[in-house]
């Protein structure tokens, strides 16, 4: 019974040695919920609306008449402001089950995407700090079944997503996350606060008329000093935004079959098996 | 092993979790706050504490209550493994039932199909109920089937299994058969996941060979209270079964991933 008490504890702790990261250097983890909280709920408004989004569009495609009252539903829901990130699971069920593999993908991306910023939002940041916990960030999310490879060729994203008012409304969100990784990155403690809240009052604002074009190279546009100083992390992130980009450009169709094979082509470019 | 050497290791456990990601809400534990569990394991690399307190009043009168802790690690992907410990007032009285007090439990609990658009997620659990507690007669061991559905608005659970029990005493069952039946629904919707409504029915055969099958109700809730911490609440009765049945009992509690 002593030996299986003791490799109950033992079994965690060597496990989580194998990962390569010990937290005993500093508790950073949720510091964007814990420091700026702000920036929490709207990124969490966001989080909730991609995946109600992908529910949404692969139960029944996108349609110009769906798309007014999804844009609708999803402007006064992220206005909400959720405390707490969503549960996939729970908020995207039929796609969680009926689209595995991109879905993970996501869900790994999502991971990702927190654990960075978290990063760039601890009390005890620095560029060394930073570089070693993002490089570490990296290394779990490569190490996921469903992380992203790069396509070989880049597609130019569908003329038809900049009429729908949804994903002009995500992708605003997008903006939202490279924005402040910018803010976070390139600057210190104390005028991370001031930075990070005008970036929340600007998307406060265009979250009510968001521009009309569709960018998907978000990071290595609008955070210049974070793609230069974590430039695979940057890669990363934007191929994340290209793969929900084109997922969602794959649910237009109005017929479910084509839906899905549309997704299963888009999974097979950034190299999910099924 | 010495207490000491115990919480040591289990402090090196917590501090080098390797992340501290939001506590899954879906992910159900069994007997928190309900007896059903997901076919679920928890999220690989992430570790779980749970603290509770119950409390129950069985139809002859006699009032039990304890505390109960658990541990869940998600060792690898796909497999959890988990440790929890239960104190109770009246073991004797209790142990009798079959409900042991300072036992330890440990568990392992492993993914065998992840649910698609045609199959349930399947999954299955080995307990292991070491004697450690008050008037504990030897190791009993049980295999559990999990299944687990979701439509688009809520999830369906079954729990199939069977309780070895090592150390029998005269007129009781070698293998005790139990079988549970549940439902979760974020009773807000899809757009608010931060509560979660849970309720089912556990049928258990009982630990007398001539005894009679009990079949029990229970509710509860999960909401979450913190980007790490999960409060939960659960009301249970047993509507068949022996004279000395939990006429109601309750549960209170807190889990915490670090």
């Amino acid at each position: 019974m002593k030996r299986l008490a003791l490799l109950l504890f033992v079994v965690p702790a060597g496990c989580s040695l194998f990962h390569g990261t010990t937290r005993v250097g500093g508790f950073y983890n949720n510091a964007v919920h814990r420091f700026f909280p702000d920036l929490d709920r709207r990124q969490n408004a966001i989080r909730y609306g991609r995946w109600r989004a992908l529910e949404v569009a692969w139960r029944n495609g996108i349609s110009p008449a769906l798309d007014r009252d999804f844009a609708e539903t999803l402007r006064l829901q992220m206005q909400k402001l959720p405390d707490f990130p969503p549960d996939a699971r729970l908020s995207a069920p039929r796609f969680a089950r009926e689209a595995a593999p991109a879905f993970e993908a996501l869900g790994a991306a999502d991971e990702l995407e927190k654990e960075v910023e978290d990063a760039l939002a601890a009390g005890n940041a620095s560029p060394v700090r930073d570089a070693e916990r993002i490089e570490a960030a990296l290394r779990r999310y490569n190490r996921q079944p469903r992380a992203l490879s790069e396509p070989s060729a880049t597609l130019t994203s569908p003329a038809r997503m900049s009429d729908l008012s949804s994903a002009r409304l995500l992708l605003t969100g997008d903006w939202l996350f490279a924005q402040s990784a910018e803010d976070l990155a390139a600057s210190d403690y104390g005028e991370q606060r001031w930075k990070v809240h005008a970036t929340v009052e600007r998307y406060d604002h265009e979250i009510v008329l968001p521009a009309p074009s569709v960018r998907t190279e978000w990071y290595r546009k609008y955070a210049p000093t974070f793609t230069s100083r974590h430039p695979r992390a940057a890669e990363v992130l934007d191929r994340v935004t290209r793969f929900r980009v084109e997922i969602f450009a794959a649910l237009l169709s109005g017929v479910p079959d084509e839906r899905a094979r549309g997704v299963e082509r888009v999974e097979a470019r950034f190299g999910l098996a099924r | 092993m010495k207490r000491f050497e115990v919480l040591s290791l289990a402090l090196l456990a917590v501090f080098t979790a390797p992340r501290a990601g939001a506590q899954e809400i879906s992910n159900l534990e069994g007997g928190r706050p309900v007896t059903v569990e997901d076919a679920a394991p928890i999220e690989h690399g992430r570790l779980s504490g749970s603290f509770d307190y119950a409390y129950a009043r069985r139809l002859d009168g006699v009032e039990y209550a304890g505390p109960g802790l658990s541990l869940d690690y998600g060792v690898l992907r796909g497999f959890e493994l988990g440790a929890e410990t239960r104190y109770l007032t009246n073991p004797r009285l209790n142990a009798r039932r079959g409900i042991g007090s300072g036992d330890l439990d440990v568990h392992a609990l492993a993914s065998v199909l992840a649910e698609d658009a045609r199959r349930p997620g399947i999954a299955v659990r080995v307990d292991g109920f070491l004697p450690t507690g008050f008037a504990s007669h030897g190791a009993d061991f049980s295999g559990t089937l999990l299944a687990t559905r979701s439509f688009d608005e809520f999830r369906l659970h079954a729990n199939v299994g069977s309780l070895y029990v090592g150390d029998r005493r005269p007129g009781a069952r070698r293998n005790r058969l139990f079988a549970a039946a549940g439902i979760d629904t974020p009773p807000h919707g899809a757009w608010d996941t931060t509560t979660m409504g849970v309720a089912d029915v556990v049928v258990r055969q009982s630990v007398l060979t001539d005894g009679k099958v009990s079949m029990g109700l229970e509710i509860g809730v999960k909401r979450r209270v913190g980007i790490q911490t999960i409060f939960f609440a659960g009301l249970g009765t047993e509507i068949l079964g022996e004279r000395d049945r939990a006429r109601y009992r309750g549960l209170l509690g807190f889990s915490h991933a670090f």
